[in-house]
């Protein structure tokens, strides 16, 4: 749906008066609005900037989750992402999350309910990154960066209050885990010859995209010993092999693995003239061949293109981060700024 | 000085307490009317596909096969845990089933 | 809850630990009490159940499911 483009008519978003912001912050700890942080008013005046930046009019429909009769609109969108600390200009990439989670195949009612704790990975590539301030370098899957924090967070408040994914209720997971809070990262763009996940999956170099990955597992390929592309990737094939990954038959071949790929490996495939492409064709026959013992379990990639890799962090640590899939594709929206004022 | 802030839940009308599932639920529908007897009864079963579920469920229609002259038994395994059948399996459901077996889980 | 109202009277199996959950969607679906028959300990969640444990249950829930089937029983739980 063009983001210009009206939904179909929604009941306008209940607004709710507190004395002071003090009241606000306790009431909203109490109705559950919370992910157990503070979270700030989303007043009418900062949602309508959030919709204005993204040129969205509130009722615009983002998405659906038809088992729990869930319409998630722009308006709420907007409203959870002003709670999770978002500014106006975030909010473009938060629409575009909201919608990629909300794709059939990001299946949110699935991973946002497994006992599995399944997170979802909100990775931003194109120019947007920038202009935003989206880390993609030394620290960029931690705290302390202002739009990874909020617009991870923006979309699992969503999650929480709009998908009615609350703890006990509707998320059944037995742990859950801190990636649950915000996990919101950029591609590294600024290496020549790599190209990133956006253009792979068919945008152009100057668009801005968003990929939500869901994430039931996230393992750390450390590999300090290697000094070839093969050796890398035969360290990948060996740690993902020892979880394997399913899928289901409504997911039919389409499901990912990501591999974030930080620079002390990343260098030796720039050094080689490996593209992506090549990458991709050298661990697939690897990943999928047939089983072999107990620690060794089936990955259901169907097909070289599924394998995402996707450069991000600093140096120093020679790892590739590798994220499992639940029960989801990885699907990847444009970021758009739209034409409709509010 | 006071404050004024939109409902993040989305659902309309939830001024006031839980901000939480409960807040606009539908009004109660009505169940499907219990049959006296099961004799002749054909069973659905709709298998999601966790764990052991589809051999749980075979077993427990055999079990109740034993119990009541059940005429058959429609199943059904889903594509996937948390999606619903696709329509061919639905319609094989609605129309060959006059009672049903489910289970909740994930 | 779609096979209710398309006329096809259903019976639930849920884990003790899911309950709350299967509760929440029922509400939502506008079946705020919902029957259902709980299963609880030492069967698990996942219905990762060995051949033993499936062949028990079985026989224990199949009365249970004929007497909620014929509407004789509001929620029943079973444990082992």
């Amino acid at each position: 749906m063009a983001p210009s483009e009206p939904g179909p008519a929604v009941p306008p978003t209940a607004r709710v008066e507190w004395p002071d912001e003090e009241a606000f912050r306790e009431d909203a700890h109490a109705r559950g609005w919370t992910d157990g942080l503070p979270v700030v008013p989303a007043t009418p005046d900062r949602v309508a900037a959030c919709l204005a930046a993204a040129g969205l009019a509130p009722g615009v429909v983002l998405g659906t989750v038809p088992t729990r009769e869930v319409t998630v609109t722009a308006e709420v969108a907007a409203a959870n992402a002003v709670m999770a600390g978002c500014r106006p200009e975030h909010f473009p990439v938060v629409a575009a999350a909201v919608r990629a989670h909300l794709d059939e195949y990001g299946n949110c009612h699935s991973t946002t309910g497994t006992l599995s704790g399944a997170a979802h990975a909100v990775i931003v590539n194109g120019p947007v990154a920038t202009e935003i301030g989206v880390a993609s370098g030394a620290g960029c899957l931690g705290p302390g960066f202002r739009a990874n924090a909020s617009i991870g967070r923006a979309l699992r408040l969503v999650i929480r209050n709009a998908c009615r994914a609350v703890p006990g209720e509707l998320d059944r997971a037995t742990f859950s885990w801190p990636l649950r809070y915000s996990f919101c990262f950029a591609e590294d763009e600024t290496v020549p010859g790599w190209r990133p996940l956006h253009v792979q999956r068919g945008f152009s170099p100057g668009q801005s995209a968003v990929t939500v990955h869901s994430v039931m597992r996230m393992i750390s390929a450390w590999d300090s010993s290697s000094r070839t592309p093969e050796g890398v990737l035969d360290t990948l094939v060996a740690e993902t092999r020892v979880h394997g990954m399913s899928g289901d038959a409504f997911l039919g071949d389409g499901i990912n693995v990501v591999y974030v790929m930080g620079k002390e490996h990343q260098r030796f495939f720039v050094e080689a003239g490996w593209t992506k492409e090549r990458m991709q064709e050298y661990l697939w026959p690897r990943l999928t061949a047939p089983t072999a013992g107990p620690r060794d379990r089936w990955t259901n990639l169907g097909a070289p293109a599924n394998i995402l890799v996707v450069a991000a962090g600093g140096a120093g640590m020679a790892e590739t981060w590798i994220l499992f899939p639940h029960l989801a594709r990885a699907v990847t929206r444009p970021v758009e700024w739209g034409t409709v004022a509010p | 000085m006071s404050i004024v802030a939109l409902d993040p839940t989305g659902r309309s009308g939830a001024a006031g307490g839980s901000g939480g599932p409960g807040a606009s639920d539908p009004a109660p529908r009505t169940l499907a009317p219990r049959p006296d007897s099961l004799a002749g009864a054909r069973l659905g079963l709709v298998v999601n596909g966790l764990g052991h579920s589809e051999r749980f469920l075979d077993a427990l229609a055999a079990e109740l096969g034993d119990l009541a002259a059940l005429d058959g038994v429609v199943k059904v395994v889903k594509a996937g845990v948390s999606v619903p059948p696709d329509p061919g399996d639905w319609s094989r459901l609605t129309e060959g089933a006059t009672v049903a077996i489910t289970g909740f889980g994930g | 809850m779609e096979l209710e109202w398309a006329g096809i009277p259903t019976v639930c199996i849920v884990h003790r630990e899911l309950r709350d959950s299967a509760g929440a969607i029922a509400r939502i679906s506008g079946h705020p009490d919902y029957p259902v028959i709980t299963v609880d300990y030492p069967w698990i969640p996942t219905a990762t159940w060995s051949d033993a444990e499936i062949a028990t249950l079985a026989a224990t829930l199949a009365p249970l499911v004929r007497d909620h089937l014929l509407g004789r029983a509001p929620g029943t739980a079973v444990s082992g």
